[in-house]
């Protein structure tokens, strides 16, 4: 009987394996510009034709390869990059594997040209379907050149499952721009189909996302940077203004290696969590410099993923510096309108990222609620020992003032315009002139303002939740808050899960001013409650206090005092429906601007927005 | 129904009652004011369901009848005439009513009075009468520290004790209590304890007539008359907190303080007080009080030095700076007197001289002190 099981011929194995490394043009042109890379290229030329079906190369003015090294690298398992199982431990090149160009030769016509230093000509190979056909001397400058044409010929099926033109380009321009972000010493020049879409000189990196992202998006990021003895981290964090309704805007690279890893994305989320808008994705771009042996990046032939040897380290190393970044950095969002922001990008930026423009933060209004039923306004002889006229519209204008130069932003950190002007409020009004400050309460909900240029739409609730939330961050940190004692101890009985519960937080609930005693069988008194909680609500509070708690423990991975904060803040804030004079109004926004992060509340929806005259002035047919 | 009345007497009538109207209300017909006509006696009566008011005057009747009357556009209406006859009819079918004076004719369109909920009948089992003047001044002295907290409804009113000759007013928030005895209705044998909702005792304080109110009370009502008004109003049925076990009785350190010189020092100081918390700083030290405050959100602060008699150990102790202004507002004595105990517990403060059959006790409880 004749053996079913038999050793696969070597070509049909490689195309198998090539199925894994090589499954659309852009892999062709990632594994070879990394080989260019790793051959200490300085200078990358990568050009495609109908992107990449009909043609890829990649040249490179690399270390080349002899004649026999030429031929040698076409087989299966042969690289130059590492030699022993040691080896594969402390891996500092990018590939290693000696599957990419067996691979590429196994789908595809390849021409390789290569010359060393100590060479006078060039080695030429012509490969089909994995064998050489031909071979010539050709005279051209060090270096390699790769040409792939007619990629997937002998497999149509994988030829079938490309995708459309445009996906196929844009995948080659993400891994082209990928590399230029993390090679920033490297010259790319990138070309499709005789159009040039890069040109990248050498430069420093800031000068290198200039060319790469566009100035305005640039001006956007800030700096970030970390040391420690595990590793260091290297990169840009985008203003959380600038953050999108989807990912596609995020770079992590693994000591120069683009990978892709949701732990890491969502460590930088997390860091972002309090600032941005439920379903927004800051940019970034994070390099990770740590020892290989730390990690494994041989987990798939593409190299996409890596396993970290301490991955929830890394994981609170991220988290740290990203909310370092942001706190030392302006954290401002406008709200503008998608109109005002639309034609301003750089025309790079609009070529090389389509999909950008429909990501605008943008702000919807319904007209109806301003008709104004349910307006009130005020008695201005209300508005006694307020703040000092205009204090706030001069802080939101600044706040949406376009960034300055991109330059300038960028590396030193900018300052915080908010604190700046906050840190000197003025008890006192000059003159009594409060005309300006036109303030209503709508629905017994939201808060109008007039403004400089616009009105100001405050969330009442939210707003007041960002105020308590940074209280009580302070006053965990720092002194014993005011506690008011109660006349009535308030004896609660909890059910058994919130009394172990509380138990465990008695020491933090002690830091936000409650004063209680543990009195077994599940029952616990209040003698006295935080002195900023409205009178009579210490039951609710507490027990709906635990809730929160226990709802935002299965949310997110936050320190019990971020989430008894946050728990806090949102049960004893004032509530939409909640009628405010215009004392507490005023006092509301005042102590608003001088929270740290005013702009969204602590679970990251926005506590205003500003509606510019313009425009107004637009949707009642002003314009001109 | 027809009557004529001079504009000035119906607007003192209507005004007697009009209080009780509920600006928005889920029940419309609670707008409204009820006239009822009954010969010369012209009824007016308002209700939230709650409380109830009704005012009676003379008038001209010449056709009895009853009808429910828009409040705010007759009381506008009236207080916009001057003070002439006016003649006012109502159709009974169709609730049209018509106000005519002698150059003027004004047409709005009324209720039906079925519409109009019955006021409860009132089954007077007790009976007392109290001096108004003595009356008021009981409410306005208790009123200001009742709760408003839905949640604890026992305390959004004031309790009334009735001890036979002692009457006892009560009303605590739960941060600061006043209770006032009065040992002087020598003539009256009640003993019972009752919650009077705040919003009625806000309407009483309010009238300004002089003489002897009638109190009557049965079960679930209480019932107020003085000359032709009278004002009913549901008792909150409610246990009220225990409170004289939370009034300490070892304070010992007693402040005697100029109540002008420290209300004026309090309001002062308290402008720099945090808005939140209000947290006002009192030291006392041998004869001299400090009272000082610190806004940390906006960085202010005040000190500042009184007078005081004192001969006891230091003392630093915080306070919300309104609940003590509220306080030393509703003494009117020259002197008052604080009686410490330590910066965590209550404080009393009382008049330094009681009024006669009088006594007055006020407490507010400290903030802990940040630090």
């Amino acid at each position: 009987m004749a053996s079913k099981i038999h050793i696969l011929q070597p070509d049909l194995a490689n195309k198998i394996a090539a199925g894994e490394v090589v499954n659309r043009p852009a892999s062709v042109v990632k594994e070879l510009a990394e080989n260019s890379l790793d051959a200490n290229a300085t200078r990358i030329t990568v050009i495609v034709k109908d992107a990449g079906k009909a043609l890829i190369q990649v040249s490179d003015n690399g270390d080349g390869m002899s004649e026999e090294d030429a031929a040698l690298a076409f087989a299966r398992h042969a690289t130059s990059k590492i030699s022993s199982v040691d080896d594969l431990e402390h891996i500092r090149t990018l590939g290693f594997r000696g599957e990419a160009l067996a691979s590429v030769a196994a789908v595809s016509h390849v021409e390789l040209r290569t010359r060393t230093a100590n060479e006078d000509v060039a080695t030429c190979l012509k490969l089909e379907a994995s064998e050489i056909k031909e071979r010539s001397k050709y005279p051209m400058e060090k270096g390699t050149s790769v040409l792939v044409k007619n990629l997937f010929y002998n497999t149509p099926a994988r030829r079938n499952f490309l995708k459309s033109r445009q996906t196929e380009l844009k995948n080659i321009t993400d891994t082209v721009t990928r590399m230029a972000i993390a090679h920033p010493e490297v010259e790319f020049l990138y070309v499709s189909d005789d159009e040039i879409f890069l040109d990248l000189k050498a430069k420093p990196i800031e000068q290198r996302l200039v060319d790469v992202l566009g100035e305005k998006h640039f001006s956007s990021l800030v700096k970030l940077h970390e040391t420690t003895d595990y590793m260091t981290i290297d990169g840009f964090i985008g203003k959380p203004d600038f953050a999108r309704k989807n990912r596609v805007d995020q770079f992590v690279y693994l000591n120069r290696r683009f990978i892709q890893s949701r732990m890491i994305n969502h460590a930088v989320f997390h860091g972002y969590e309090h600032i941005l808008e439920k379903g927004a994705y800051p940019f970034f771009i994070l390099n990770l410099i740590l020892d290989p042996q730390r990690v494994d990046v041989n987990v798939h032939p593409s190299k996409l993923e890596v396993k970290f040897e301490n991955e929830s380290n890394i994981y609170r190393m991220i988290l740290s510096v990203v909310r370092k970044t942001l706190a030392v950095n302006n954290l401002v969002p406008s709200v503008t309108f998608r109109s005002e922001e639309g034609g301003t990008e750089t025309d790079e930026r609009l070529r090389f990222r389509p999909t950008a423009q429909e990501n605008w933060p943008t702000t919807k209004i319904d007209r109806g609620r301003l008709a104004g039923h349910g307006v009130t306004e005020l008695d201005r002889r209300d508005f006694v020992g307020g703040i000092e006229k205009g204090a706030f519209e001069r802080l939101f204008d600044t706040a949406t003032m376009s960034p300055p130069d991109s330059q300038s932003q960028v590396g030193a950190q900018a300052p915080n315009n908010v604190l700046e002007h906050t840190s000197v409020p003025e008890q006192t009004m000059p003159d009594g002139t409060m005309g300006n400050r036109a303030i209503w309460q709508i629905h017994n909900k939201y808060i109008f303002s007039q403004v400089r240029s616009g009105v100001m739409i405050v969330d009442q609730h939210a707003a007041h939740e960002r105020i308590l939330y940074e209280r009580v961050l302070a006053n965990f940190k720092n002194s014993m808050p005011t506690s008011q004692q109660l006349l009535f101890p308030q004896t609660i009985e909890l059910s058994a899960n919130d009394y172990l519960l509380l138990k465990d937080l008695m020491p933090h609930m002690e830091r936000l001013g409650f004063d209680m005693r543990l009195f077994g069988k599940n029952t616990v008194i209040i003698d006295g409650i935080p002195g900023d909680v409205r009178i009579g609500n210490e039951r609710k509070i507490l027990e709906d206090l635990l809730d929160e708690y226990r709802n935002n423990e299965h949310a997110t991975t936050t320190d019990v005092r971020d989430n008894l904060a946050k728990s806090f803040a949102c049960r004893a804030a004032i509530k939409s429906g909640d009628r405010l004079t215009p004392t507490e109004m005023l006092s509301l926004i005042d102590t608003l601007f001088l929270t740290e992060t005013p702009y969204v509340c602590p679970h990251g929806r926005p506590t205003m927005v500003k509606v510019s005259t313009d425009e107004l002035d637009r949707r009642f047919g002003r314009t001109g | 129904m027809k009557f004529t009345v001079a504009c000035s007497e119906l607007q003192k009538a209507l005004t007697k009652v009009s209080g009780v109207v509920p600006s928005k209300s889920t029940l419309p017909i609670l707008e409204n004011i009820l006239f009822n006509l009954t010969k010369n006696q012209l009824r007016l009566i308002a209700t939230d369901l709650e409380v109830s008011i009704s005012a009676s005057i003379e008038v001209k009747g010449s056709e009895d009848g009853v009808v429910a009357v828009p409040a705010k556009r007759v009381m506008e209406t009236i207080r916009a005439l001057p003070d002439v006859q006016l003649v006012f009819q109502a159709d009974a079918g169709t609730n049209k009513i018509k106000m005519i004076t002698e150059s003027g004719e004004y047409n709005l369109v009324g209720e039906a009075s079925e519409e109009f909920p019955a006021i409860p009948q009132f089954k007077s089992e007790d009976q007392l009468a109290l001096n108004s003047t003595l009356f008021r001044s009981m409410i306005n002295r208790t009123i200001f520290s009742v709760s408003s907290d839905e949640l604890r409804p026992a305390m959004t009113g004031v309790l009334v004790q009735l001890r036979g000759p002692e009457m006892r007013f009560v009303a605590t928030d739960g941060h600061r209590l006043v209770r006032i005895n009065y040992t002087g209705q020598t003539k009256s044998k009640i003993k019972k304890e009752l919650i009077i909702p705040a919003k009625a005792l806000i309407l009483l304080a309010r009238s300004t007539e002089e003489g002897e109110s009638t109190i009557s009370v049965d079960s679930t009502h209480i019932q107020f008359s003085l000359g032709n008004t009278t004002l009913t109003s549901r008792l909150i049925d409610e246990t009220y907190p225990n409170y004289e076990s939370v009034i300490p009785l070892d304070n010992d350190k007693k402040v005697s303080v100029s109540r002008d010189l420290l209300l004026a020092s309090v309001r002062r100081v308290a402008l720099y007080s945090s808005s939140t918390t209000h947290q006002v700083r009192f030291s006392v030290k041998k004869n001299e009080m400090k009272v000082a405050a610190e806004d940390v959100d906006f960085g202010g602060e005040a000190r500042e030095k009184i007078v005081c008699s004192y001969t006891g150990d230091e003392l630093e102790i915080g306070f919300n700076g309104t609940y003590v202004i509220d306080i030393l507002s509703h003494i009117d004595t020259p002197e008052v007197v604080f009686n410490f105990s330590s910066s965590v517990r209550a404080a009393i403060i009382t008049p330094a001289i009681q009024r006669e059959n009088e006594d007055v006790l006020m407490l507010v409880m400290p903030m802990r002190l940040n630090g």
